[in-house]
């Protein structure tokens, strides 16, 4: 195991691997800005180095600056936790030019998996369904139609290299496919220096189901159960849960077991998620993407399975072998977690910073058991310069009505002020007949008006 | 260490009277400025090895002053964005240089300081005249004494670096013969000649 490890992050994700750390006997470094210089959670670590000023551009993402903030440490080893650069395969390759460890997998899976296409090939080779669509990048604008025919409108086209929507164009008709393919290759090109188009059938709805996995470089992959993420706004997710209600257990069993092939036939090493689509009216899914790193709602599947994701990663990323086989991985009750975030549902989820006046979650309510993993406590400051999460709680019942009723009556004696927090909104879903149900999809907010 | 390829401007900041000069980047501290060290606008006041390469440090518009902080013990010495690296005391420019609790008089304010830890000899040899005595003008390649590190002695020469002047006049002796002095200690109180 590695003596000393830099955790290059901020907030709620950098407590979570400090005390991974400590668990492991790992010293913990920190990194801050000036503007998170000093606030509470960086005392769960044995040493902060701080690495610029208040914008992100100027401290959490300056790959050189962490870098050196690592080696005048002495670390070995460099967890990007999520968002920031963790999934930023340059940033993996500069640690290991220096030395450093990077936990997550090799800089060439992560490039991999960070193109939309590469990712589809590669894990179609692996056994994954994908959505029906172009057999590969389109050549010009009548395969487009073709393609399209085939497959049966409404269409979406997207660039290869997207992000943020550019190049995707929604097209119903032929005619509407003629006139986007132009003005979508060079909006891709513009945005992207790269102008390859694919098509896929355009599915609305549907859930959001995905897959834990943890191989290791001795060849081995195995899956830790589902996550059904499709109480979502904005493609932001609010509430995630395991397992996920709409699986059957035979569904369950044949789910992982094909992702963690996957996961084993591209040498997949440390921990990743593979996202699938459940399509609305068939139930089929397809994968989406692959996440090279650890996810927000890790904790639902820690809860289910007893399994420390980050204490795995960091045996991974150290050379050991995943700590478990697959019989011995079992999924016992049902875990849901909340998203706290600083935004005010009655305002458009409009983020607001500011002072936490009071800030308690009470752990005792029953009649399942809590975890809140947070990075704030009373008087902390909020900064407006980052994400709006300010603690995740996460419940765990012997089934799916227990942990709702747990869930309820926690947020229900949350005492948060100072900021507007998306409980309410909490409150309102898991009340809804819908969500009680099971049966939502991403489209709407269950219980809540769009 | 690779020479410095490009420059950096210290970050400034005030407090009560004294400015303070903080680190632009996180990186290895090096080849700092001693106590007593004048220091001007456009001044480089030591380097910051990063991993972009060796960046000169330069102090930055509106600091003139006398260096009134101990430099790092360490020769690489780590620091964060915004590390403390000198306090500058703006009415040290030129005056007596005031080390807090000491009453020492170190004249008009310049201090030659030892580069390295061990015992100054203030005579070439037992019964030989010192190298400089308080009146004698500096000029740089003058030796100004010896030094003794792990039995090997080596002449201290002056150098006009680290805001002393091209021509100092001796004030008075700081670091007794046969003295110990660690590193950035004061060997000679020195005025402009």
């Amino acid at each position: 195991m590695f003596r000393s490890l830099l955790v290059a992050n901020r907030g709620e994700v950098a407590v979570r691997i400090a005390r991974a750390a400590r668990d492991a006997g790992v010293r913990a470094v920190g990194i801050v800005s000036s503007a998170d210089q000093g606030a509470a959670w960086t005392e769960e670590f044995d040493e902060v180095v701080c690495v610029g000023g208040p914008a992100p551009a100027e401290s959490y993402l300056r790959m050189s600056a962490i870098v050196q903030a690592a080696r005048q440490t002495g670390c070995a080893a460099v967890h990007p936790g999520w968002g920031f650069l963790a999934e930023n395969a340059r940033f993996a390759a500069l640690c290991e030019q220096n030395g450093l460890t990077f936990i997550g997998p090799a800089p060439s899976t992560m490039e991999r998996m960070g193109l939309k296409w590469p990712s589809k090939v590669a894990m179609r080779a692996a056994g994954l369904d994908l959505t029906p669509g172009s057999d590969g990048l389109l050549t010009d604008v009548d395969e487009a139609v073709r393609v399209a025919q085939e497959i049966g409108y409404p269409v979406i086209l997207k660039a290869d290299a997207g992000g943020g929507g550019r190049g995707m164009r929604i097209c119903r008709t032929e005619a509407e496919v003629r006139e986007a393919f132009p003005s979508a290759r060079a909006e891709a090109t513009a945005a992207f220096g790269n102008g390859a188009l694919f098509l896929e059938k355009f599915v609305t709805g549907g859930r959001h189901i995905e897959v834990q996995i943890i191989g290791d470089r001795f060849g081995r992959a195995v899956h830790l159960f589902e996550r059904d993420c499709s109480v979502q706004r904005n493609h932001q997710k609010l509430i995630e849960e395991s397992p996920s209600p709409a699986l059957s257990e035979e569904e369950r069993a044949e789910l992982g077991a094909r992702a963690a092939q996957a996961a084993a036939a591209i040498g997949y090493v440390g921990a990743g998620t593979i996202e699938f689509l459940a399509a609305p009216d068939t139930g089929r899914l397809s994968f989406m993407e692959m996440n090279t790193r650890l996810q927000v709602e890790h904790p639902v599947t820690e809860m289910v399975t007893g399994i420390d994701i980050v204490r795995e990663q960091l045996r991974i990323a150290a050379g050991g072998a995943v700590g478990f086989t697959q019989e011995g991985v079992s999924l016992e009750g049902h875990s849901i977690e909340c998203r706290i975030n600083a935004e005010d549902p009655a305002e458009g989820f409009r983020p607001t910073p500011g002072t936490l006046d009071e800030f308690s979650i009470p752990l005792d309510l029953g009649p399942g058991r809590v975890r809140v993993d947070t990075h704030v406590r009373e008087g902390a400051e909020v900064p407006p310069y980052y994400d709006s999460l300010i603690a995740k709680v996460i419940v765990h019942a012997e089934d799916r009505p227990q942990a709702i009723e747990t869930m309820k009556r926690t947020l229900g004696g949350a005492r948060i002020t100072g900021v507007s927090t998306t409980i309410p909104l909490h409150l309102a879903v898991l009340g809804s007949d819908e969500f009680t149900s099971g049966k939502y999809d991403t489209r709407s907010i269950p219980g809540w008006p769009a | 260490m690779s020479a410095p390829n490009h420059h950096l401007d210290l970050r400034l900041s005030e407090e009560e009277g004294i400015l303070t000069l903080r680190a632009p980047d996180v990186g290895y501290f090096t080849a700092p400025l001693t106590r007593g060290a004048v220091v001007a606008p456009g001044m480089h006041a030591g380097a910051l090895q990063r991993l972009e390469g060796t960046a000169a440090l330069r102090v930055p518009e509106g600091v003139r002053g006398a260096v009134i902080s101990d430099p790092p013990e360490r020769v690489l010495a780590p620091v964060g964005y915004g590390d403390v690296l000198y306090r500058v005391d703006p009415a040290g420019a030129g005056e007596a240089v005031q080390d807090e609790g000491e009453a020492e008089d170190v004249g008009a304010g310049l201090v030659l300081v030892s580069e390295q830890s061990g015992r100054v000899w203030h005579r070439p040899g037992p019964g030989e005249d010192p190298f400089c005595a308080p009146g004698d003008v500096l000029e740089e390649g003058a030796a100004v004494c010896l030094i003794e590190v792990m039995k090997t002695f080596s002449t201290v020469p002056y150098r006009p670096t680290r805001g002393l002047p091209a021509r100092a006049r001796v004030v008075r002796w700081l670091a007794a013969d046969g003295g110990d002095v660690q590193k950035g200690d004061p060997i000679l109180g020195l005025e402009p000649a």
